[in-house]
């Protein structure tokens, strides 16, 4: 039963997968062949740019459709558990997500690797990229679980964003020390800080516990998801 | 009048919290940054308010006017809405001002608590506030107008939102990145200040640029507003658009338009509209010459030691490097590198560091990158120019030196120095000097003066002649012609007075000499290329009037909104087989090759920009291609046509 969730699933995201290759891979290619900017400033505007955009783009039209298009009651009443549903849908939408970051990666190194930059510092700011964007396509995922339509799920993967920006900046003016990066670990800010010192004793923290975090939103988001047939559409 | 008030009322209650969310951000935001500002250094500001209005505008904009339209569209509350007895152009109207009035508040008071914050600041910021609020503003409307319109349309408001995002980018860079539409470019109209107040009886008088630009609005008593007419033409097709955005957002609404788009319309149509403005960019800034080679410097140049300029000639030259990046600095050592890139060589020999006699002694200038010259014709020679004490006088003078290249021992050594005299002047050295070598002279531009250096015996140079008054420039004029029946554009050049030299070699060395103020030249075959800020200007030699040559501009290439905006800065620029190479100082630096072949044109045929480094000269090398030389590296990029 789990095949078709995915057959399913993949002919409903693909366009979104070239979509975000597209766009993400072009930017790159465009930028990098024209020298636009410096291959570093490059690489970072795409991960930068491309990390928040990805997962909210993904989360629009993950649940939310369903329960706009009215097809959720039908999917919930297949004889596969609720959960698997729900992963089905979050390991696509993941892959989708992560998959126009990869190519505009292959893209820079194609480009670009050994130009200004070794192949090691190029890769180095796109896994931060992929763990940013699968940290907040989580997080979206199962906090916008239940929204009826895709302006909401966007909402709530805007909300959570500016939320982590404001933990991060309120820890900045709080506190006139080094907070010891908490605060971006907290938030997954921390698979930016590349290229600082404090940087490789910040990444393990950092995933470490967004892997604890997004293991307790997918258990609470799959539950959600389980008990959407009981709630209003 | 009581339907109105509902109205009001209904439009009051959907929009109040919109008005809250969006005031923590744009009052909340500066404030509470402001506050902890005052915590930690008693000072209670912050610079971000008119960051967060120009960067978020828009956003607002759009978000409030999505938000107000598309949620009444759906079609059982649309249908219930219009079955009521009211209005449809109030409703509409009530609608649309109830949105207005939040982004304009908000917009205004995030950038009135900036002006606040800074009352004490220079003026210059004050300007830049004045000209978000007397113009941003109007982008501000249009974009909530549009997005109001498509809200209307649209009628779902992810995807009113997502389209309304790609308007907006539209109306903000699509004029700046294509051309014809650069007369409403707002980021060039706000970088000109376009309102400001005046003192009547202080205005500077008139000048071409003020008589086609500016124009004057009398106030009362001796105060006055002095506006930018393109400031004018933008505000004045903004209020159309606006108007008619709600003219139509009106009709949609009697005439139930819908616009049928899913979500991968939607965001098609957002993709490829950035990706559009990408390719308009990298059409206009981005390199289209590729790097063909590029050569690590790091294993002959020490630490802090940077590129600042190339002899070149064929495929072999001399590359000049200081301690100080390029300024002049009592600490700045100068030293040279011979290269070789005939055939497949790139050889670079070993540094041979410039040690001026006496230049250490604390009484002596050191020796100033731009006044050292190199010829082919005597590759073991270097020649500079130097100002130091007169043993005879114990006056300062100038000395035009002549040192050998030893690689061997890595050292200059002096071999002769002319004294040229004190010339008089407390102008400092690297200020207004320009020098350049033509058949065994040597040419100095120098404190309004031109020495002319005889080099016949290579190593032991003597003065030829110094002239009194400057060359180069000394005037143009633009007048009609009855004959030609169009209007002529002349300058005229004081060349150098050398009548061994024909008037292309004249021309050639004026050019060199000329500086770089208000523009820098170039010539080659009786043209001459001008390249300023505001043009490249391609001119024609006609006559002579004694040692004054008279040109005829015979064609001329404005630089696009964008190269303004970006405020492109030409430095340096040569001519060879047709192509002017210009190289521009503007951000990381890059060249520019135009081709002005063909009389009435001046085409841009070509653009290398220096990612990944500081670009600091250019030379052209036989059949290879343009030499770039970066701080720590070289690169040879292919010339255009290949």
């Amino acid at each position: 039963m789990i095949k078709p969730l995915i057959w399913k699933e993949w002919h409903e995201q693909r366009w979104k997968l070239v979509f975000g290759c597209v766009l993400l891979m072009g930017y790159t290619a465009i930028g990098l062949q024209s020298r636009l900017w410096t291959d570093e400033g490059m690489v970072l505007t795409t991960c930068v740019w491309g990390a928040p955009f990805l997962p909210i783009f993904v989360v629009m039209g993950l649940f939310s459709m369903e329960r706009q298009d009215r097809t959720l009651e039908r999917l919930l009443s297949l004889p596969v558990k609720p959960w698997k549903v729900f992963s089905v849908k979050l390991v696509i939408g993941a892959v989708i997500c992560v998959l126009p970051i990869l190519g505009s990666m292959l893209i820079t190194l194609f480009i670009a690797a050994g130009r200004e930059m070794t192949a090691w510092r190029i890769i180095i700011p796109y896994l931060g990229s992929m763990g940013f964007i699968l940290a907040m396509f989580i997080w979206s995922a199962a906090i916008g679980v239940r929204q009826p339509g895709e302006a909401r799920a966007a909402l709530v993967s805007l909300a959570i964003l500016i939320g982590w920006a404001a933990i991060v900046m309120v820890a900045d003016e709080m506190f006139t020390r080094p907070v010891d990066g908490w605060s971006l670990a907290i938030t997954p800010f921390g698979f930016f800080h590349i290229g600082r010192d404090y940087y490789y004793s910040l990444l393990p923290k950092t995933i470490l516990i967004q892997l604890a975090l997004a293991v307790c939103l997918i258990v609470w988001g799959a539950r959600r998801f389980s008990r959407l047939e009981k709630t209003k559409v | 009048m009581k339907a109105s008030i509902a109205l009001m009322w209904k439009e009051w209650s959907e929009v109040r919290w919109s008005l809250f969310a969006w005031s923590l951000i744009f009052i909340g935001f500066p404030l509470f940054t402001a506050f902890f500002n005052y915590l930690h250094t008693q000072r209670f500001y912050s610079p971000i308010g008119a960051v967060i209005a120009s960067g978020f505008g828009g956003i607002c904009a759009i978000f409030i006017a999505s938000g107000l339209t598309c949620p009444d569209m759906r079609v059982k509350l649309f249908n219930f809405a219009i079955s009521k007895p009211i209005n449809i152009n109030k409703w509409i109207t009530i609608k649309y001002f109830a949105g207005l009035v939040v982004v304009i508040f908000v917009y205004l008071s995030a950038l009135i608590i900036e002006y606040y914050f800074s009352r004490n600041q220079d003026h210059y910021s004050h300007k830049a506030l004045y000209a978000l609020m007397n113009t941003h503003t109007f982008t501000i409307i249009l974009i909530y107008s549009l997005s109001f319109f498509v809200g209307c349309v649209v009628r779902k408001t992810a995807y009113a939102a997502i389209v309304s995002v790609s308007v907006a980018l539209l109306v903000y860079f699509l004029p700046l990145l294509f051309p014809p539409l650069g007369a409403f470019s707002i980021f060039n109209i706000m970088e000109q200040w376009p309102i400001q107040t005046v003192h009547l009886s202080r205005l500077e008088s008139g000048g071409p640029w003020f008589g086609e630009k500016l124009r004057v609005l009398k106030l009362s008593g001796d105060f006055g507003i002095r506006y930018n007419i393109e400031w004018l033409r933008y505000v004045v097709v903004a209020v159309i658009s606006i108007a008619l955005s709600i003219i139509f957002s009106a009709l949609a609404i009697k005439k139930d338009w819908r616009l049928k788009i899913g979500q991968k319309s939607v965001l098609w149509s957002f993709g490829i509209v950035g990706l559009l403005l990408l390719s308009g960019l990298a059409f206009q800034i981005g390199s289209n010459l590729k790097c063909i080679n590029q050569i690590s410097l790091k294993p002959i140049v020490k630490e802090k030691q940077a590129l600042v300029k190339i002899f070149s000639r064929g495929n072999k030259g001399l590359l000049m490097f200081t301690d100080g990046q390029g300024r002049l600095s009592h600490e700045s050592g100068i030293s040279v590198s011979r290269y070789d890139f005939a055939g497949n060589n790139t050889k670079i020999s070993p540094t041979i560091s410039l040690e001026p006699d006496g230049g250490t002694q604390w009484r002596n200038w050191p020796v100033e990158w731009r006044s050292v010259l190199w010829s082919e014709k005597n590759p073991d020679l270097i020649y500079y120019l130097k100002r130091e004490v007169d043993p005879d006088t114990g006056k300062y003078a100038f000395y035009f030196c002549t040192a050998s290249l030893d690689e061997e021992v890595g050292k200059t050594s002096v071999i002769h120095k002319l004294n040229i005299g004190s010339l008089r002047s407390q102008k400092t050295l690297s200020s207004c000097q320009y020098m350049t070598l033509k058949n065994d002279k040597a040419y100095l531009s120098l404190f309004e003066k031109l020495i002319i250096v005889d080099l016949a015996i290579p190593n032991k140079p003597s003065l030829s002649k110094v002239v009194d008054g400057t060359i180069g420039y000394v005037g143009s004029s633009y007048s009609f012609d009855p004959e030609l029946g169009r209007n002529r554009s002349l300058i005229r050049l004081n060349l150098v007075p050398d009548d061994s030299l024909s008037i292309e070699e004249r021309l050639d060395i004026t050019a060199k000499l000329a500086g770089i103020t208000p523009f820098i030249m170039a010539a080659s075959n009786k043209k001459v290329v001008l390249a300023a800020k505001e043009y490249v200007r391609f001119y024609e030699f006609k006559s002579m009037e004694d040692d004054v040559a008279i040109l005829e501009m015979i064609g001329q290439r404005l630089p696009t909104p964008l190269e303004r905006y970006l405020r492109w800065n030409p430095e340096y620029m040569f001519i060879s087989d047709d192509l002017a190479y210009v190289f521009d100082t503007r951000g990381g630096n890059s060249v520019t090759v135009f081709d002005i072949g063909k009389t009435g044109t001046v085409k841009r045929v070509g653009h290398y920009a220096s990612a990944g480094g500081r670009m600091q000269a250019i030379a052209l090398l036989q059949e290879k291609g343009i030499l770039v030389g970066m701080e720590d590296k070289l690169q040879i990029v292919a010339p255009p046509y290949e």
